[in-house]
Formats: structure tokens, C-alpha cells, sequence
């Protein structure tokens, strides 16, 4: 038996079709909860936001088009949805409230951590940054956005968000370095 | 990896987020706990039951609007007095009196005093000409559209009817005006509108690896689809002082991301312009009726409208239309005539009489002021009363304010299509009406004319509607669309102030406008 294609599953749950809506939600799932890994602090706040983004998605389905791919667009929609989530809980504190790097901190171990590949490395230690900082490197250096469009997406001015930037480079350097030298 | 700049940190992240393996990890620390998807289940199943009571509620709604609707209309105006008079029927005429002359030219006497008199005419109260007369009967012969434009002074301009044998029995009953200029039909559209947003949105999560080159991507092992894959598009070439991404990230531009489905703008504005065929509908309260038989007319709106978008499916409009009420009508007068206040015209070879009067119209009792002229054959008694048959013309113009709720599915390509509903406050902003003398029920009665004195008493300074409509428009930019909205209009108040009888106006028609949206 084929595997239906994503415009089949999309049309199905369009429709309102329970069994296209779950394997929506199965083919996507597991690359999706690697997104919202990146953005909490924890596989709770992760599950969380996982499950606001798909709710989002099945809400915004019709306004699929069918241009590019689905995986691309769910994903948008999942980083909007944990953005929101973040920004509830008061998240983007500005830059001077945030606590200082200190060695001794980085001396810390991440939890969790094993040599699995790069990509559960850098989850750990992103999930290890404060929430402002951890949201700025992640929509700059990893999504690709300008710092004018990360302070509209966000709600903070631009100074902001490149001093957040700024020091989430250094604190993640800081705990890379650390890793390395562990290993 | 000891020491590395700002780019290389970031190259870094991209690279390691985006090398993910296909499959879950054994521990299963990027899988999301199962409870996940029944809370999505269980959300998803309740948003399906309200949508359910939404479109239940809906149905009964329409339901019970088109029962009162029907229930509105199966009500029968049946008014204390006798029926406005017809004027397609033969009005009774009235006979001369026995102790009138019969012939003026047997009374020689009287003829020899006529011709001797010395009679100021002055100047008749209206002077009808040549023109004006050909106008009247030649809009006796055609349908007349008489839009009102604001412009025509209502100066009792009148036909004169050259009536010697008295009751026209042949005389045709008013017709109404033909509907105005068709709405020019729309030229061929221009191709969807390009999707202003960059030409590839592929965006590529951890694990699914789009190196330029390989073959089947291996996307494919993790979704397990059969068939050919679906060609993926390239990503464009990274848009000036951006940091140059890896290829085979296929990474989406910056603008795809900011404002992404951004097919909803919130806030919008257009121009429309309209034809209405309205008319309204009578219902009885009290013991008069309205005079004469009416029936209803096309009329031109314009109009701005704004609104707000506040959810996806959901917007708020308002705005400003310039409408109006047109009613015609036949209508009966009687005139009263008084022997000492006629003068003779000696250029007409006429008796001119004058008498202010009171007529009830559309919007309430009109002013009015009468002119006849009677024949010198033709003697009358003093306070003598006769019909005389007008055909009115009303036009009452308001600034409309509507409020309207839309609602609007999911928009796939440029077509797009809303359904409405709302009330409209209409502020009353003039009214104008124009008569046209139709005949008299008497013989001898000749040049009648009436003239405005005043405006409709029982005009309502404002009244309400219920409006029901919907909306297909055409999207030709993501800034701009073309729209024809179909409405149809129902008074729910009064357009008679405090007459004796309510009268409701009731509206159809279609509009074409032009929307812009800013946001």
C-alpha cells in the first residue's frame, strides 16, 4: 500500500478526514519537535510548543497553497507558533536583565548529552542559553533573519536583538569549548 | 573548533541543524511524547463540533430571517378608506350643473361682457413652454428615467395636457422608468497576480539533506513516499549583504519567513458604485393610506468603505454611501375652486385659478400649489371640487453608514468570495419631488399645474436596514481586487415619520468596486 503524498494528506485533512490529519501530524512530528527543541529549555516546554504549532497548522491548513514544499510551511507555522509561546511568557526580557556569563557556568556539563551527532550537541546547548538570547541565535543564525525583522518578530528594537546576538555567540562559544575540551 | 568568528559559529549551527538523521534516535530524545497528539485529537474533534453548531446556527438563522421575511410580506395593507384611486379607471366626470349655459356662445350677453372686460391676467403662475409641452407628451410616449442628479431645480416644471373631451378614457397608466445603464462588463482579467513572495519556500528540517546532486533525496526514507518526488525548486541567490547560506539547505529567503500567508491583510478600503431597484413596502397602522399607487425606481450609490480584518474569516466593514429612495407614483388632488381668485389669461384664452393645497405623498404631506385653468366655455360653481390625477416623481437621498460582518472561506488563487451581513443607518439628506399633471375629472379643466412649497413632513431624519449580500471579488495584486457584491436591503424602520401608515423601504441590487488593501 503507497504512502499517500503530502497534497493527499493535506486535502484529506482539509476535508476534515481524522486518519489524514494523523499521519499529518506522524510524517511531521519528529523534524518538528527538533525545531521546538531548539527554541525551549526543555522537552516540556518543546512539547508545548509543538503541540500550539499543530493545532496552528491544522487551523491554517486551507491557507496552504500547495506552493513549495509542506514541510517548509509547517515549519514556519511551528516556529510562529513557539514564537508566541515564548513571547506569553514574557521571554524577550531586554538585554541588561539577563545574567552575565560567568566561567563557572560553562564549566557546566550539558544534561542529556552524548556524542550522537552535532545536531542533539547543539540542541543541548542552545536549550542551555537564556530564552532571549537562545530566540535571537536561532532565528538569526540558524532561520536566516535580519536583526530589523527579528525585533518586528519579537517586539524589541534592534539594539536588542543584535546585543543578544552578541552575547549568545560568546556564551555559546563559551560552552562549546567546554564540550571540546571535555571530549 | 577552538577558536572561530561570528560566521563560522553560525555556518556551524546551520550545518549541525540541518544534519539530523532521518529516523528518530533510539533514545528517543527528539520524539514527542505521545500525549501530544490525543491533546491535538481531542482539540481538533471540538473545534469540528463547533464548527458544526456554527454552520447549524447560521442555517436557522437564514431560516428564521426568510420566515419573517415571508411573514412581512403575507401581511395585507388594508387601509380604513377606500382605495386610492386608480388612475388606469375611468374617474366619474362631472356633469355641469342645469343652470350653467350649456353653450357659452348661446349667452350673448355674457360674451359681449366678456369681450369688453378690462381683466388684469398678469402673469399666470406658470408659464409653460413650447418646449417643455413636447417633453411631456413626449414622455408620455416613452419610459422616462428620471434619475434625479441633484442638479434640476424642482420649479413645478409640468406637462400641459390639451384634454377636450374631458376623462381620457384611453389615458395609459404611468409606467415605471427603465433600469439604468448596465454595469459595464469586465474586460479579461490579467493572469493571477505573481506570488510577490520569492520563488522557492523550500525550507529544509534537520534530517532532510538537499546537497545538490544526489538523486532521490533522502527525505524520501523518512517518509516512506512512493512515486517520483516532487521537484524541488532551487533556492535564489542570496539577496545582497545576507550571509551566503549552503546550498543544500535550500534555506527560504528572509521575506518568506517575516510575512509569511500573508493573504489576510487587516485593514482595507474601496469605492463602489451600485444600481438599486428599491421600492418599499406599506404597512397599516392607522386609518389613512398613502395616495396613489406607487411603485419603485432604479437608483445609482456610491460609496467608500473600510474595513478591518480582525481574524481570518472574519472582517468588520463600514463606510459611507450616498443613496437615495425613488418612488413614483400616481396621486389624486382635490381642487377646490374659488370663482373670485381666477384671472383670465388673455394669451391662453383661459381662466387661471390658484389654491395652496396639502398632499400626501411617499415621505408624508407635501405643500403644494395649484394652478388650473377652465375654459371660457366651460362656467363653474364657486367651491366647486374636482379630482385632479398627478404623477409624482419622489426621490429622498440619504448618507448611508452600513455595518457589515463578512465572512470570507479559505482563498485559494485569485477569485475570492465573502458572504455579508449588517444593518445601514440612513441619514435623510434631501428629498425632491416632481409632479406632472396627469388630467382632471371634470370638463374645461385645462393647463394644470402644481409646484412644491414645502418638503414631505413625515420624512424620517433617519432610518435602519437589515442587509444581506455577499461578495466575489478578483485579486489582482496582493494590494488590490475588483469586486461585485450582490445585496439586497430590508427596512427596519419607518421612512414616514409618524404617519398614519409605516412604510419600509426595500432594497436589491449589485455593486462593482475597487478594494485596496494597506496591511
Amino acid at each position: 500500500m503507497h504512502e499517500p503524498t503530502d497534497i493527499q494528506l493535506v486535502q484529506g485533512a482539509q476535508r476534515g478526514d481524522a486518519r489524514c490529519e494523523e499521519a499529518l501530524y506522524r510524517r511531521f512530528s519528529v523534524p518538528m519537535f527538533r525545531v521546538c527543541l531548539r527554541y525551549a529549555a526543555n522537552r516540556d516546554e518543546a512539547r508545548d510548543m509543538l503541540q500550539e504549532g499543530f493545532m496552528r497548522v491544522f487551523a491554517d491548513l486551507g491557507d496552504y497553497r500547495g506552493e513549495g514544499s509542506l514541510e517548509g510551511w509547517i515549519r514556519r507555522v511551528v516556529i510562529r507558533a513557539a514564537l508566541r509561546w515564548l513571547r506569553k511568557r514574557r521571554a524577550f526580557e531586554p538585554a541588561d536583565l539577563l545574567p552575565e556569563i560567568s566561567g563557572d557556568e560553562a564549566d557546566d556539563p550539558a544534561d542529556n548529552w552524548n556524542e550522537t551527532g552535532d545536531l542533539r550537541l547543539v540542541t543541548t546547548l542552545l536549550q542551555q542559553l537564556p530564552p532571549g538570547y537562545r530566540t535571537v541565535l536561532n532565528l538569526y543564525a540558524i532561520e536566516g533573519h535580519s536583526h530589523e525583522e527579528i525585533a518586528a518578530l519579537l517586539g524589541i528594537s534592534v539594539g536588542t536583538s543584535r546585543s543578544q546576538l552578541s552575547k549568545a555567540r560568546a556564551m555559546l562559544k563559551k560552552m562549546l569549548k567546554h564540550e571540546l575540551i571535555q571530549r | 573548533m577552538n577558536s572561530f568568528n561570528d560566521n563560522e559559529l553560525d555556518r556551524w549551527l546551520r550545518q549541525s541543524a540541518g544534519q539530523g538523521p532521518e529516523q528518530p534516535a533510539p533514545d528517543g530524545w527528539d520524539t514527542p511524547p505521545e500525549d501530544v497528539w490525543e491533546q491535538l485529537r481531542a482539540g481538533l474533534d471540538q473545534r469540528r463540533k463547533r464548527r458544526r453548531l456554527f454552520w447549524a446556527a447560521w442555517f436557522f438563522a437564514v431560516i428564521g430571517l426568510a420566515g419573517i421575511a415571508w411573514y412581512a410580506g403575507s401581511t395585507a395593507f388594508t387601509p380604513s378608506r377606500p382605495q386610492p384611486f386608480r388612475a388606469e379607471e375611468n374617474i366619474p366626470q362631472i356633469k355641469d350643473s342645469p343652470n350653467t349655459p350649456s353653450s357659452f356662445g348661446e349667452n350673448k350677453k355674457l360674451q359681449h361682457h366678456f369681450k369688453d372686460a378690462k381683466i388684469e391676467t398678469g402673469r399666470p403662475s406658470l408659464t409653460i413652454s413650447e418646449g417643455v409641452e413636447n417633453d411631456v407628451l413626449a414622455a408620455q410616449k416613452e419610459i422616462t428615467p428620471p434619475v434625479i442628479n441633484g442638479r434640476d431645480r424642482l420649479s413645478g416644471v409640468l406637462g400641459v395636457l390639451s384634454d377636450n373631451s374631458g376623462p381620457a378614457a384611453g389615458a395609459k397608466a404611468y409606467v415605471a422608468p427603465a433600469p439604468g445603464p448596465d454595469i459595464a462588463p469586465m474586460k479579461s482579467l490579467p493572469t493571477p497576480f505573481p506570488d510577490e513572495r520569492p520563488a522557492s519556500t523550500v525550507m529544509s528540517a534537520p534530517g532532510h539533506s538537499r546537497i545538490s546532486g544526489t538523486g532521490m533525496s533522502n527525505a524520501q526514507t523518512a517518509r516512506t513516499a512512493v512515486g517520483a518526488p516532487v521537484p524541488l525548486p532551487v533556492a535564489p541567490a542570496p539577496l545582497p549583504g545576507k550571509p551566503a547560506y549552503a546550498p543544500f539547505l535550500n534555506l527560504p529567503p528572509v521575506s518568506a519567513l517575516i510575512r509569511p500567508q500573508k493573504d489576510h491583510p487587516s485593514v482595507y478600503s474601496g469605492l463602489a458604485t451600485g444600481v438599486f431597484f428599491t421600492t418599499r413596502k406599506l404597512k397599516h397602522t392607522g386609518t389613512d393610506a398613502p395616495n396613489g399607487q406607487e411603485s419603485g425606481g432604479w437608483i445609482w450609490q456610491q460609496g467608500l468603505s473600510l474595513g478591518w480584518k480582525f481574524h481570518r474569516r472574519w472582517a468588520i466593514e463600514s463606510g459611507l454611501q450616498r443613496t437615495a429612495i425613488h418612488l413614483q407614483a400616481e396621486r389624486q388632488l382635490q381642487f377646490r375652486y374659488r370663482l373670485h381668485q381666477e384671472q383670465f389669461d388673455q394669451q391662453r384664452f383661459l381662466y387661471q385659478n390658484t389654491a395652496n393645497d396639502v398632499m400626501e405623498t411617499s415621505f408624508g404631506a407635501v405643500e403644494m400649489r395649484m394652478d388650473v385653468g377652465r375654459e371660457p366655455s366651460r362656467p363653474i360653481n364657486d367651491l366647486a371640487v374636482f379630482r385632479v390625477v398627478l404623477r409624482t416623481d419622489e426621490q429622498a437621498r440619504y448618507w448611508r453608514v452600513p455595518l457589515t460582518l463578512r465572512w470570507s472561506p479559505a482563498a485559494r488563487g485569485p477569485w475570492q468570495w465573502n458572504l455579508a451581513g449588517g444593518i445601514g443607518l440612513n441619514f435623510s439628506d434631501g428629498y425632491e419631488l416632481r409632479m406632472a399633471a396627469a388630467r382632471a375629472n371634470r370638463p374645461g379643466i385645462r393647463g394644470i399645474s402644481a409646484r412644491l412649497s414645502g418638503n414631505a413632513n413625515g420624512l424620517a431624519p433617519m432610518t435602519t436596514d437589515l442587509q444581506f449580500g455577499g461578495q466575489l471579488a478578483y485579486r489582482l495584486s496582493r494590494r488590490c481586487a475588483l469586486s461585485l457584491s450582490p445585496e439586497f436591503r430590508y427596512g427596519l424602520s419607518p421612512m414616514y415619520r409618524s404617519g398614519p401608515f409605516r412604510s419600509l423601504a426595500v432594497s436589491g441590487g449589485v455593486q462593482a468596486g475597487l478594494f485596496l488593501y494597506f496591511k
